[in-house]
């Protein structure tokens, strides 16, 4: 298990030519499947800013590789919204699904094999990833 | 995990779905006219400037109340105003403002507001906030609810048990309400045998002693005295009956 905070800032590296494609910035995560659907990207040198986590060719300690710049791209339409950085996790306050809150997303654990969301990290708790249920504009809730 | 908290401190609160969008807030809350339990909550769109909102939302619809927000499943758990009318909105309900009175006919005051317990999955309505009539009694007082109780929209009728448990702070209501109500349970339970014995002493000086000589030589050695009254007075009843 990665945490996001291991690997936030670190470069983009292209394969194909060497040079940093841009940095990591956010992470995309799909409450439905509880999974990661990718990273946002800044200073990106591709046509977008959105990383899919298929476009990955290596998730390493020190930098994400692909194979060509084009694939940080401009997010396809299902994920606009879920990209756009007004529904980041990372800072998100969260709600359990009866009202209680449990205090702020500080980091999320996922498996760097295929992206499964293994918890959230809140100041002084986990919350299981199994247990996400939606990420809002308002809050990120979560089972129980 | 229950936690008690006044109607009134939902005013404002954050409703939101399941998915994490906050939807509206909460603008006031609306009791059922017939019961005096709460029927649902009248709405404000979210902001700092934003009104009224057409919708409202009923309570069977709420899918968790907590001390941090309204949870609601997805936004088609608002409805539309229709699906509360008839029913009273805050302050004009039958409730807030109704005259609380024991059954021996003692005014205890005038509700100011409704004490919800919220516990991890369902929420109950437990007591009130009164304004007591009593002038040497702290500003706010709390009456215990029991689990069911009939409203008009004149007064409140309370059992006089409940005078025992008024407080004046949430902190030990809790278990004020709970020791009433367990109270209350109990005497509905022995309500029968209690207006079974009051009138069987008249007849038992009319009955000699025989049934008792009976069963006490065989339980005389074990602490039978609760299972000697109440096999005592079974039989007790029945001659005095023939009698008269």
């Amino acid at each position: 298990m990665i945490r996001f905070s291991d690997i936030s800032g670190n470069p983009v590296m292209d394969t194909a030519t060497a040079t940093a494609v841009g940095k990591v910035q956010a992470p995309i995560v799909d409450p439905v499947t509880q999974r990661m659907v990718g990273f946002r990207v800044k200073k990106s040198k591709g046509p977008g800013d959105l990383l899919l986590w298929e476009g990955l060719a290596g998730l390493g300690p020190d930098a994400l590789t692909v194979d060509s710049a084009e694939r940080v791209a401009e997010a396809p339409a299902e994920w606009k919204r879920r990209a756009s950085g007004k529904l980041d996790l990372i800072g998100r306050i969260v709600l359990t699904e009866n009202g209680h809150k449990l205090g702020k997303v500080r980091d999320v654990e996922f498996d760097p094999k295929d992206g499964r969301i293994t918890s959230l990290l809140l100041r002084d708790a986990f919350v299981d990833g199994e247990r996400l249920l939606g990420i809002g504009s308002y809050a990120v809730v979560v089972r129980g | 995990m229950t936690v008690l908290l006044k109607a009134a401190d939902l005013v404002k609160r954050p409703v939101v779905t399941l998915a994490g969008e906050g939807v509206a807030q909460i603008k006031d809350v609306i009791y059922s006219s017939q019961t005096g339990e709460l029927a649902g909550f009248t709405l404000n769109g979210r902001g700092l400037f934003s009104g009224p909102m057409r919708k409202t939302l009923p309570w069977e619809n709420v899918h968790g109340l907590g001390p941090d927000a309204v949870m609601i499943r997805d936004e088609s758990g608002l409805a539309d105003r229709k699906a509360l009318r008839g029913e009273t909105e805050g302050a004009g309900g039958s409730v807030l403002g109704s005259t609380v009175i024991t059954q021996s006919g003692r005014n205890l005051g005038v509700v100011t507001d409704v004490i919800l317990a919220v516990g991890e999955a369902m929420t109950d309505a437990v007591g009130y906030e009164i304004d007591p009539v009593d002038l040497s009694a702290p500003r706010r007082q709390f009456v215990p609810l029991p689990d069911a109780l009939s409203v008009s929209g004149e007064a409140l009728m309370l059992p006089d048990a409940a005078t025992e448990f008024i407080r004046d702070d949430l902190a030990g209501f809790g278990a004020a309400v709970e020791e009433f109500r367990s109270r209350l349970r109990q005497a509905a339970v022995t309500a029968e045998p209690v207006t079974k014995t009051e009138p069987a002493p008249p007849a038992e000086p009319a009955v000699p002693a025989e049934p008792a000589t009976k069963t006490e030589p065989a339980t005389k050695t074990e602490p039978a005295s609760e299972s000697t009254a109440t096999t005592d007075k079974l039989p007790v009843d029945r001659p005095s009956a023939g009698e008269n």
